[in-house]
């Protein structure tokens, strides 16, 4: 073996040099080769790749040959590495300029102090610009935080064929949450099948739905906001989706899966109606067109107020950019009301700048009024008029959906007794509160009934 | 090298090495300096910070200051921690089964039956499959409506069970691929133990009349107890340190509900919770410090 | 003993025998039956001749990413595939594991120097800790050498382990003192002795040191998916997971790219089964 040596010794420096040109390759990974005389914007999107390629690049060439010198480098990321990729990259040193985030996702990275204050960077007035319901969440203990992008309303898909199975039509499809939970009994009852599916644990609608329906889990005691979720018209309200998922009447992702499973579950051709954006209506077309021949649209469901939630998608600027007023520039030139308009037309999301909506395109004019995709986006932007942003305004929020999620998530899978539980969050939900600046009860949406 | 030189060096080996000047004082550490500069920083430097992280409530986005042990305060009455180190210890239920499967198929393997060295092979593929890709393949069979397990069980007559959402399921579908990927290297350590048991020993026994059961229960199976003792401590550190299996095959599972490193992973990186993620890991670390102490123990006893 | 087995015995090893070989290869042969499987094609089911396509693993390669990044243009370039980032991850891992394991077991072994065995039992108590744990710390400082995002940041901390210097040492202590001592006479130095004599002697620990690297580099999640940002950047285990998003495209992709990263491993896994087995056997044992 020893003689082998010599062989080796001959073809050592060869096979040193390769492995070492490889450790220097492996080091210059993602050397960044850009002009220093160039200042540099990193914009991070979510989940707008392939789709508004040709959309996005051209919105920041327009930005570029505005501002000489200044370079932005475009990213899209996936919704759930969201959150991963900006803490890393935060802790990095290496926070993109510009994020956009959904909207629990902003309230979060608020609540951390991880964005700028907006307030005298912009160009312009947001109180003109913007919608007011979408503008309201965004300003957190009087300091701006992000500027609202476009808005996502959301429809009834119903799979027709299903509902008939169930004895059921989209005139007498109940409108609100709670008469579709009992027609959801009487579904299952009949066919087995389910009527629905909503999300009741991870990343619950809940505390939506609460609002929607006028229960307000706060009180205001001494000038200051105070939980009150384990009050009686609550408590009855969770239990009785809590019965429902036990009974088998809401399938079992409604405890753990998100969005994403519901979309699934309707164009698998087994849920019959699903609460969601217009735009997932192009996603059941590709994905299953039987189901797509079967579908309706019809008016958002929604709670006793008879007001429906409209989500919004902000876009700010982050602590650690070093160029807060281009990038607030940036913000700006994304969410203007002529690139919003763009971008709504491209897809079936909504703009958040009124001055938007007197285009053409949000009426249907001039188009097959009975297509399903026209008359989708024509009810979104009508349901406009009267939905709200059932986002409470705190930045304790999103610890305090935290706990709620954490709350459901043991009341459905461990069978936790509801009321019990509703204590123990209501507590975690106060201590929040008291960790974190006063808030009145304006900071809760609490809109009047449609008359 | 010029194998003339051996016989002329065996002849007065003593006297040739204490004629030998030793290596030049810093020869040593040259050599060490590489291995020992990396393992320090990366390993024993950050367990100290890991500590000293561990007693700040140190945010990516706020910073930190030191709060003593208001972390592990906080962690006490932690509903959602305790959940998660309950599920550590119910993951270590994979442990006892997991030596069973590996031990039954070394002795398969050990009967040198004609064809099996391909069986040891077969064998070993789980383990050199990444993780990723056997979570993968798992989560495709256990797929709750869709997938084969569920679509066997449903023939005779069981209905669907929620392998990828319903506790305490998830934790089993994670302990599945941690089986099946383990077992095959466990397998490989029992081999060599049974090959070491010195085979006149089996065959005294059985001429003594012990039957075949006897042979293993009293020869057999004692010889094994140094590497049974391994193979528990190695395996169940392994399930106490579990991710890769939780965090692909029940992806979409709220991290409450699943073990204690997806609980830090979280914390830390979606969160950017640093100094709570850290007393969370110096708890996990004194749990796994029990754990190989108490194998030091056993180890020393026997 | 084969010759006094009763019949019942070696019916039960055989039939246990194929019951374990199917339990080990089933759910592998399963994913690679779907990877190839159309999208009319359920998830319970093998595809049938007709429905097997190349589709999926076409969409990994172009929409999936496996074919790199895309520039500008929106090409894909080669450099920067998952593929190629992985094989030099791991080739790159295993080079520094088996190096630097072998040079610092070779004082331990063979040199008396101060402070030799506090350093030895030092190295040995960093296998007490779990990367787990100490994740946060070896994030920052990751990031203080500059290195975030990059191949660097995902080899450098785990370029040596405590297992390996073990494992090297242990080789040394084996070779006789003799053959040492005749290449001292000719006037060898440390390094000279450490190239010539020792590392061809322990070949076969460091054969199976290197094996096992291989097979842990080519299959680490957790660690890069920290570390690494940017799709340039992306080892295949990060670009599946990406690919198994809630928004991913097609799920069938991600079947697709874990066929992919199999098929390197268990081709390598064949070539090195025997040095494996026979480490495996002398009692190289990894926790």
């Amino acid at each position: 073996m020893i003689s082998m040596s010599g062989r080796i010794d001959r073809r050592k420096p060869g096979v040193l040099a390769v492995l070492l040109l490889g450790l220097c390759s492996l080091a210059c990974g993602s050397c960044d080769y850009h002009d220093a005389e160039q200042t540099r914007l990193e914009l991070w999107t979510l989940s707008l790749s392939p789709t508004f390629d040709d959309y996005m690049l051209r919105v920041i060439d327009e930005f570029e040959s505005a501002h000489p010198g200044v370079e932005v480098v475009w990213v899209d990321v996936p919704f759930d590495a969201l959150d991963r990729k900006l803490v890393t990259a935060a802790a990095a040193n290496r926070s993109p300029d510009v994020v956009n985030f959904s909207d629990r996702q902003f309230s979060r990275y608020a609540a951390l102090g991880a964005m700028h204050d907006l307030h005298g960077l912009l160009p312009g007035d947001p109180a003109q610009t913007y919608q007011t319901g979408a503008l309201r969440i965004l300003d957190l203990d009087g300091k701006l935080l992000a500027l609202p992008w476009y808005l996502t309303t959301q429809v009834r898909l119903v799979n027709e064929e299903m509902l008939r199975r169930g004895g059921l039509t989209p005139d007498t499809l109940g409108q609100d949450w709670d008469t579709l939970r009992q027609q959801a009994r009487d579904y299952h009852a009949r066919t087995g099948g389910f009527l629905f599916s909503l999300r009741l644990g991870e990343d619950s609608i809940l505390p939506t739905m609460m609002l929607q329906s006028g229960l307000v889990p706060f009180v205001e005691r001494d000038g200051r906001l105070v939980s009150q979720l384990a009050s009686e018209p609550i408590i009855a309200y969770v239990q009785a989706w809590v019965d429902c998922f036990h009974a088998g009447v809401l399938p079992r992702s409604s405890a753990t899966g998100g969005h994403q499973a519901e979309v699934e579950g309707f164009q698998n051709g087994q849920l019959a109606v699903i609460q969601t954006g217009a735009n997932m209506l192009n996603r059941v077309r590709d994905a299953n067109p039987v189901v797509y021949e079967q579908t309706a649209v019809l008016t958002p469901l929604s709670g006793k107020l008879g007001r429906s939630h409209v989500a919004v998608m902000p876009i700010g600027v982050m602590g650690q950019s070093q160029h807060p007023e281009l990038a607030a520039a940036l913000a700006w030139h994304l969410t203007s009301a002529q690139n919003q308009t763009q971008l709504s037309r491209r897809s079936s999301v909504m703009p958040s700048t009124p001055a938007s909506l007197v285009d053409p395109y949000f009426r249907g004019q001039g188009e097959d009024a009975a297509d399903r995709l026209v008359e989708a986006r024509v009810l979104s932007a009508n349901s406009l008029e009267d939905a709200v942003a059932f986002t409470p305004a705190l930045s304790a929020w999103p610890d305090m959906r935290l706990a709620f999620n954490e709350g459901m998530t043991r009341m459905l899978l461990n069978k936790a007794d509801v009321k019990a539980t509703l204590m123990q969050v209501d507590k975690q939900w106060n201590a929040l509160l008291r960790a974190s600046p006063a808030a009145t009860l304006d900071a809760i949406p609490r809109p009047e009934p449609v008359p | 090298m010029n194998d003339t030189h051996t016989p002329r060096l065996q002849g007065n080996r003593r006297a040739k090495r204490s004629t030998l000047r030793p290596h030049g004082t810093w020869t040593p550490y040259l050599f060490l300096f590489p291995a020992a500069a990396i393992l320090g920083t990366f390993v024993l430097a950050a367990m100290l910070q890991v500590v000293y992280f561990s007693l700040t409530d140190y945010n990516v986005f706020r910073g930190g200051s030191f709060i003593g042990l208001e972390n592990y305060r906080r962690l006490m009455s932690d509903e959602r921690f305790w959940f998660c180190l309950g599920n550590s210890f119910i993951y270590l239920l994979v442990t006892p089964v997991l030596m069973a499967l590996s031990l039954g198929a070394a002795m398969v393997v050990h009967a040198g039956l004609r064809g099996l060295t391909l069986l040891r092979v077969l064998l070993f593929m789980p383990v050199v499959t990444p993780t990723i890709v056997a979570a993968i393949a798992f989560r495709l069979l256990l797929d709750e409506d869709a997938g084969l397990i569920n679509s066997a069980l449903n023939l005779i007559g069981i209905a669907d069970l929620p392998w990828l959402t319903g506790h305490p399921w998830t934790l089993i579908s994670a302990m599945l691929v941690t089986l099946w990927k383990g077992f095959g290297y466990y397998m490989m350590i029992f081999l060599a133990a049974l090959m070491a048991v010195p085979r006149e020993l089996e065959e005294a026994a059985a001429i003594d009349g012990a039957g075949r059961l006897g042979v293993f229960l009293n020869v057999t199976l004692p010889s094994l107890r140094p590497i049974l003792v391994l193979v528990a401590v190695i395996s169940s550190i392994s399930a106490l340190k579990v991710f890769d299996e939780l965090f692909i095959t029940v992806k979409g599972v709220p991290v409450s509900q699943q073990t204690v490193v997806p609980l830090i992973y979280d914390t830390a990186f979606a969160r950017g919770e640093f100094g709570l993620a850290c007393a969370i890991g110096v708890v996990l670390f004194i749990v796994v410090l029990l754990f190989s102490f108490a194998q030091l123990r056993i180890a020393r006893d026997q | 003993m084969t010759s006094k087995r009763p019949l019942w015995l070696s019916v039960l090893f055989y039939v246990s025998a194929l019951l374990l070989a199917a339990i080990a290869i089933g759910p592998a042969l399963w994913l690679l039956a779907t990877a190839f499987a159309g999208p009319g094609v359920p998830l319970s089911q093998l595809p049938a001749p007709s429905d097997i396509t190349l589709d999926n693993f076409a969409g990994a390669w172009s929409d999936g990413g496996l074919g790199g990044a895309p520039d500008k243009q929106g090409n894909p370039q080669w450099w920067t595939s998952p593929l190629v980032n992985s094989i030099l991850v791991t080739l790159v891992q295993t080079f520094l594991n088996v190096l630097l394991a072998a040079l610092a077991a070779y004082p331990l072994a063979r040199m008396q120097f101060r402070g030799r065995s506090l350093i030895f039992t030092l190295i040995l108590a960093t296998i007490m800790v779990p990367e787990q744990v100490i994740v946060v710390p070896v994030f920052r400082t990751v990031v203080g050498m500059g290195l975030y995002d990059t191949l660097a940041a995902v080899v450098l901390p785990f370029s040596v382990t405590a297992f390996g210097v073990y494992l090297c040492r242990q080789a040394f202590l084996a070779i006789p003192i003799e053959l040492e001592e005749a290449a001292r006479i000719d006037g060898a130095n440390a390094v000279r002795i450490w190239w010539h004599v020792m590392l061809p002697l322990a070949r076969p620990a460091l054969a199976t040191l290197a094996v096992f690297s291989v097979i842990g580099a080519w299959s680490n999640l957790l660690w890069p998916l920290i570390v690494l940002q940017s799709r340039e950047t992306h080892t295949l285990p990060v670009a599946i997971n990406q690919l198994l998003g809630v928004f991913a495209t097609n799920v069938r992709y991600a079947y697709a790219a874990s066929v992919l990263a199999v098929l390197p491993v268990i081709g390598f896994y064949i070539l090195a089964q025997k040095q494996l087995t026979r480490g495996l056997l002398a009692g190289a044992v990894k926790g």
